[in-house]
This record gives C-alpha cells, sequence and structure tokens, in this order.
C-alpha cells in the first residue's frame, strides 16, 4: 500500500496542490503566482518559486488556465469544485461495470427488489442472533 | 506429432470443457482456491497451446543434438519420438501462430495495464483536489457528491474512496466492514488478477477458460474481500454494508434480474457460507497444480521415454550417424 514516506509526501503534494486550487477558485478571476502568494503566506510560510511549481503542474494536469499578460503568467481555474466532483463520480460510476479493473468497486450490481427481500433475510438473522 | 496432437487435445479440455465444469463448482466455499484453479486453467489452456504449435514449428532434429548430449539419450530415439510431420509450410505457419499468440497476449496485458494505470492516475490527481481524508479511518477520503458510492483505486499510491452519501447511509460498523473489504482488495492486489484475465479475455476472445474467467474470479475476488471483513467485523455486517450501499445502485441491465452477483454475495453472507473440508481443499490444490504440470509433462514425455530406452531404434531407410 506504499510507504509511509511515500503517502505523506503525496498527501503533502495533494494538500498544497489543493489550497492552491482553493484559492484560485475562490478569487473567481485570472490570478497571478504573486496574487496567491500573498494570499497564501496568511496562513503558510510557502515560497514563491514553490507555489509557481504548484501552478504550472495543475496547469499541466489541466486543472488551470495559462494566459501571459506582461512579463507574468495568469492563471485560471478550467471548471468549478462541483464540477470536478461531478466528473470524478460520473467515471466512477462508469467503470462500475469495467472490467479493467481501474478502480474496484465495493458493489456496483444489484436489483431493487433483490434488495428488500435480502432486507428481510437480514431482519430474520438478525433476530435468531438475538434470541440465540 | 504425438506430442503435438496430446497438446492440442489438452488445450480443448482445458479451456472448452474445463471451464464448464467450474462453473457448476460451489466455489465459493473456498473463493481463493476458486481464483486459483480459474488462473491454473487459463495458464494450462495458453501452455498447452502455445507448446502445441511449438511441437509442430520448432525444426527438433537441430534442437534434439543438443538435447542428447545433454541427457545422454539416442539421438535418433528423440527424433523418431519429436519428428513433425508436415513439411516446412505448416511448420511456418505453426511457428508464425505462436508469434501471433504471444505477441497478442503480451501487447493485450501491456494496454490493458497501460489504461487502468492512466484511469487512476487521472483519478488520483481529481482527488487530490476535491476530496478530504475521513478521520480516523487510514487512507480513506471522502468526496463531497449525494450518491452513496464505495470504491478503491489500486495502484503506488492506493486510496480509498467513500462519498459523502456513503458516509451518511452507512452506520459505524458497516462503514468499518466496508474499509476492509477494500483494504482487502487492496492487500490481496487483486487488481492485478483483474487485469491479468482482463488481458487474456480480450486478447483470445475464442477461449471460453480466458471469458468466463473474467466474471467468475471477479465475483470470487469480492467473495474472498467480503470474507476477510467479515472476519474482522461479522459477515452480517458485511451483507448489511451492501444492502445498504446495493440499494442506490443502478441495476446492470436485463429487466428482474434476481440474481445479481452483489445479490449472490449477500445472500452467501447471511447464509453463512460452509467451510470446505480440508480434503476437499487439498484435492483442489494439487488439481491446480496438475493442470500446469500437464501440458510440460506431454512435451516432455517422449524425451523422458527416449531416455528410458537402452537401445537405438534404427530404420532401414535412414543412415545411422
Amino acid at each position: 500500500m506504499g510507504t509511509s514516506e511515500g503517502r505523506a509526501g503525496m498527501a503533502q503534494l495533494g494538500e498544497l496542490e489543493r489550497a492552491v486550487m482553493e484559492r484560485v477558485w475562490a478569487w473567481q478571476r485570472p490570478v497571478s503566482v504573486r496574487d496567491v502568494v500573498d494570499d497564501l503566506v496568511r496562513e503558510r510560510d510557502l515560497a514563491y518559486t514553490t507555489v509557481m511549481t504548484i501552478m504550472e503542474r495543475l496547469h499541466h494536469k489541466g486543472f488551470l488556465s495559462r494566459e501571459r499578460v506582461g512579463k507574468a503568467y495568469v492563471y485560471e481555474a478550467m471548471s468549478t469544485r462541483e464540477a470536478y466532483t461531478a466528473a470524478l463520480m460520473n467515471v466512477a460510476l462508469a467503470t462500475s461495470n469495467d472490467r479493467h479493473g481501474a478502480l474496484v468497486h465495493f458493489i456496483d450490481e444489484m436489483d431493487p427488489d433483490e434488495v428488500e427481500e435480502l432486507r428481510l433475510a437480514l431482519a430474520k438473522v438478525r433476530r435468531r442472533g438475538r434470541v440465540r | 506429432m504425438l506430442p503435438a496432437l496430446a497438446l492440442a487435445l489438452l488445450a480443448a479440455l482445458t479451456g472448452v470443457a474445463m471451464p464448464r465444469l467450474l462453473t457448476r463448482l460451489p466455489l465459493d466455499r473456498a473463493p481463493r482456491l476458486g481464483v486459483v484453479l480459474w488462473q491454473a486453467t487459463g495458464l494450462a489452456t495458453l501452455l498447452a497451446g502455445a507448446l502445441a504449435l511449438a511441437a509442430l514449428a520448432v525444426p527438433l532434429p537441430a534442437l534434439s543434438s543438443d538435447l542428447g548430449r545433454t541427457l545422454q539419450v539416442c539421438v535418433m530415439a528423440l527424433q523418431e519420438a519429436y519428428r513433425s510431420p508436415a513439411g516446412h509450410a505448416i511448420r511456418a505457419l505453426a511457428g508464425v501462430s505462436l508469434l501471433l499468440v504471444i505477441g497478442r497476449i503480451a501487447f493485450g496485458l501491456w494496454a490493458s495495464l497501460r489504461r487502468a494505470a492512466q484511469l487512476r492516475s487521472r483519478h488520483r490527481d481529481l482527488l487530490a483536489l476535491v476530496a478530504v481524508d475521513v478521520h480516523g479511518l487510514g487512507n480513506a477520503v471522502m468526496v463531497d457528491h449525494p450518491a452513496p458510492l464505495a470504491y478503491c483505486v489500486p495502484g503506488r499510491h492506493a486510496t480509498i474512496v467513500l462519498t459523502a452519501g456513503a458516509l451518511r447511509a452507512l452506520d459505524r460498523d458497516e462503514l468499518q466492514a466496508v474499509v476492509a473489504h477494500e483494504r482487502a482488495h487492496l492487500a490481496g492486489r487483486h487488481a492485478w488478477v483483474l487485469s491479468g484475465v482482463e488481458a487474456l479475455a480480450t486478447s483470445l476472445p475464442f477461449v471460453p477458460a480466458f471469458t468466463v474467467a473474467r466474471a467468475e474470479v471477479a465475483q470470487l475476488l469480492e467473495m474472498l474481500a467480503d470474507d476477510a471483513a467479515g472476519q474482522r467485523h461479522g459477515g452480517i455486517v458485511v451483507a448489511s454494508a451492501l444492502l445498504t450501499l446495493g440499494r442506490s445502485c443502478v441495476p446492470a441491465g436485463t429487466l428482474g434480474a434476481s440474481d445479481t452477483s452483489g445479490g449472490q454475495r449477500a445472500r452467501r453472507l447471511l447464509a453463512g457460507a460452509p467451510r470446505l473440508p480440508l480434503a476437499a481443499g487439498i484435492a483442489g490444490y494439487l488439481a491446480a497444480t496438475l493442470l500446469i504440470a500437464a501440458p510440460v509433462a506431454v512435451i516432455a514425455a517422449p524425451a523422458a521415454a527416449a531416455a528410458t530406452r537402452n537401445y537405438c531404434p534404427i530404420h532401414a531407410d535412414r543412415v545411422v550417424r
């Protein structure tokens, strides 16, 4: 399941990327790296180059669009947090019956009538357990 | 000639007849053994088919003189046993077929793994942005979405994902059971098994052993994870979790399907699936070993037989070297 330091590194990266995206989402207009650094410095100690790298990476991953204004770049979110959440869930639902094993669902196939029938069976088993 | 024929027959048996037998066996009583048997069947079919083609294709007269030196057997006895009846055309055809089959499977496996890795990588990027850690559940994260879903993203940075809807629907015990189930998938590297099975099924879709294995192995792996979770939290709790999340599942497709995979799993847990007797389990693992050993034995048999002979068969129309 990955080494603990690998996991921590990954979590840290994800956390920083999320923090930057939150700021960009909050601004709701194109922002420069300087804007985000000044914003974030209130709660964390981040270097300009760190934030710049993160925003470049987010752009590379397709989450931020980038435009050159003067000497610097300005970045804008490609989509809202809700849109990304919805996209995520669409993929998760779509892979439900895809057996490539990209994602492994807890359950992906059930019939409503079957559920009702099994609920009754479950209740019966529970009652039996209590009586014993 | 005989090895090639015997191997072809073996491939037909393991590829077509064995799957039919396996679907009739109560493998849900021993899911791990079930997965092993399906994998052994697939591997045996692959081996038998490939070795059959190899026996036809490989110009063994050139090989056998080396084998003979190492085995200290009569070269002619070996040649006699492995003599390919066909002319160069069939030999070439068999050789090309063998390369094609191997190439196709290798490519299929590579493509399957690559696609899964790409999907997971993208999924993890999105999760990094919108998911939050769930307090007290290790590497589980929550996505703020109303639909109750629970799944895991396997791979190097494996993650268990629960939606807000799932956290609302599941009670505390059910939640633990779901996380334990997903952890079992990750610990057992089940995604790798699924990728392999999928690769074989898409590469060679005309072989029942590969195509039937897809659904069967997936279901058995789910049961395996159910059992792992059930050992820690109770099978009834796992069944309950299945029903809680299953309620909001989109039905697979066929109308009025009353025997879905989810339903089968819940029923099995509620019935408290009986364990397989030790003798049957041992027999099963033995059968799996024999399945894989069979093609190897068939191709090696003539060499072994020749090794036991202590004279050289001489034909009148052959020059003795």
